[in-house]
């Protein structure tokens, strides 16, 4: 019988499991007819299609009714989320690391030219945002299967000691003394660099004369520009930081983005001309311990930025 | 969000965590599903039937209801009633709800008479 309490009846047992579909069918249907009779009586007249309407918008959307019948559904729960956030943290900075020494290769590989480096980083680039996709959407894949696997999987919850805590490291304070030498090293180096580069070098005293051997080459001042633009950029992050007393997040992403910058120029600088030489030795690769130290400071602010923030 | 909206949800929060007593409290007699809505609805205690209908499969499920289709007249209907363990979860939460009506009322008119 095609009546709209017939509808709404199928409608609803559709959303159910077969188990228990009739059952809650017929209860519904029950219901609804009990509800009909009763406002009947109580309007005084027979049973129409505007009270069937009425009743039927009063018992509220089939899929609404349908859901009540049914447990919450989660792609991942939230018993399996915290493993979840753990290994996207995991998998997202190895990721992240593969990335970085694919720029590095990618870099080394390149042509000679400034341009072909940024194509090459851009590249790498676009290489990590497909490989994070994949990653995230591989490990969301595998929880949600699990999720479907073990809907009631119980996590152990481990005899715990509060004196194991981990002691509470406040990532926004700033370190003012470290800042400040920060700011002044660099401006110093604007000044070294862009003024008297003449005194970049080794100085040696032979035969009561001083003799002094630039360490930069022609190829140095290539990338100056660009090393001024970081300096800078570094200086105003600093004072910026300095004024507001606390790192902030956008704070924090844009000393991320100038140490990435900062990597970026000086894998260039270390894998084209030589920018350095001393007695005629290319000794570039000096820079590759600076790339080192930046890559470190990087990764750990990132682990600092990424465990504060809600994956 | 809106101060009446807040007082809303705290309110339905409220009925929510005391529904199964009311449920139990109310199926020494048996009674179907709709009988039941009405019969609470005119105690000033209104419950969709959303919320009381899955309520009552779950309570049976636990055991702590009985039901059986019956048909009365041309219609099947089904009637629950409270099992012998709901009778004693019953008498626990009863007791529950006595312990927390005391500290209520102790904490409430202390607030009342200090503010």
């Amino acid at each position: 019988m095609d009546t709209l309490i017939e509808r709404y009846v199928r409608e609803v047992g559709q959303q159910l499991p077969k188990k228990i579909r009739s059952d809650i069918e017929s209860e519904i249907r029950s219901s609804l007819e009990d509800a009909l009779d009763d406002r009947a009586q109580e309007i005084g007249r027979a049973v129409d299609q505007a009270m069937i309407l009425e009743i039927l918008t009063d018992f509220g959307p089939p899929e609404k009714v349908a859901a009540s019948y049914l447990p919450e559904k989660y792609l991942i729960g939230p018993k399996l989320y915290p493993a979840f956030s753990m290994i996207m943290r995991i998998v997202l900075s190895i990721v992240a690391a593969v990335s970085l020494f694919g720029l590095i290769v990618a870099v080394n590989k390149t042509g000679p030219t400034f341009g072909d480096y940024l194509a090459a980083v851009a590249g790498q680039l676009a290489e990590f945002a497909v490989s994070a996709v994949m990653a995230l959407g591989n490990v969301v894949l595998i929880f949600a299967i699990l999720q479907w696997a073990l809907p009631d999987v119980k996590v152990k919850v481990k005899q715990w000691d509060p004196l194991a805590l981990k002691a509470v490291r406040d990532r926004d304070r700033i370190k003012i003394g470290e800042l400040l030498f920060d700011t002044a090293a660099t401006i110093g180096a604007i000044l070294l660099f862009n003024f008297l580069p003449q005194y970049v070098g080794s100085f040696a005293r032979s035969w009561g004369e001083w003799s002094h051997t630039s360490l930069l080459t022609p190829a140095f001042f290539e990338y100056l520009p660009w090393l001024n633009g970081i300096w800078v950029l570094a200086i105003l992050l600093n004072i910026f930081v300095l004024r507001r007393g606390r790192w902030q997040t956008a704070t924090h992403w844009l000393a991320v983005a100038r140490s990435l910058f900062g990597i970026v120029i000086l894998v260039a600088m270390a894998s084209g001309e030589p920018v350095f030489q001393l007695y005629s030795v290319d000794v570039s690769q000096i820079l590759w311990v600076i790339i080192l130290v930046i890559g470190i400071g990087l990764a750990r602010r990132l682990n600092s930025i990424l465990k504060g923030a809600t994956l | 969000m809106d101060k009446e909206v807040i007082l809303e949800n705290v309110v339905l929060e409220m009925r929510r965590g005391v529904i199964v007593l009311v449920v139990l409290s109310q199926l020494g007699e048996e009674q179907y599903g709709y009988s039941l809505i009405k019969r609470l609805a005119e105690k000033d205690m209104k419950v969709d039937q959303g919320t009381l209908y899955p309520l009552l499969r779950r309570l049976e499920s636990q055991g702590l209801l009985e039901s059986e289709w019956r048909v009365e007249g041309s219609r099947p209907r089904r009637y629950y009633r409270i099992s012998k363990a709901g009778q004693d979860v019953l008498r626990s939460l009863k007791g529950e709800w006595d312990g927390l009506v005391k500290s209520l009322g102790a904490l409430l008119n202390k607030d009342r008479r200090t503010s």
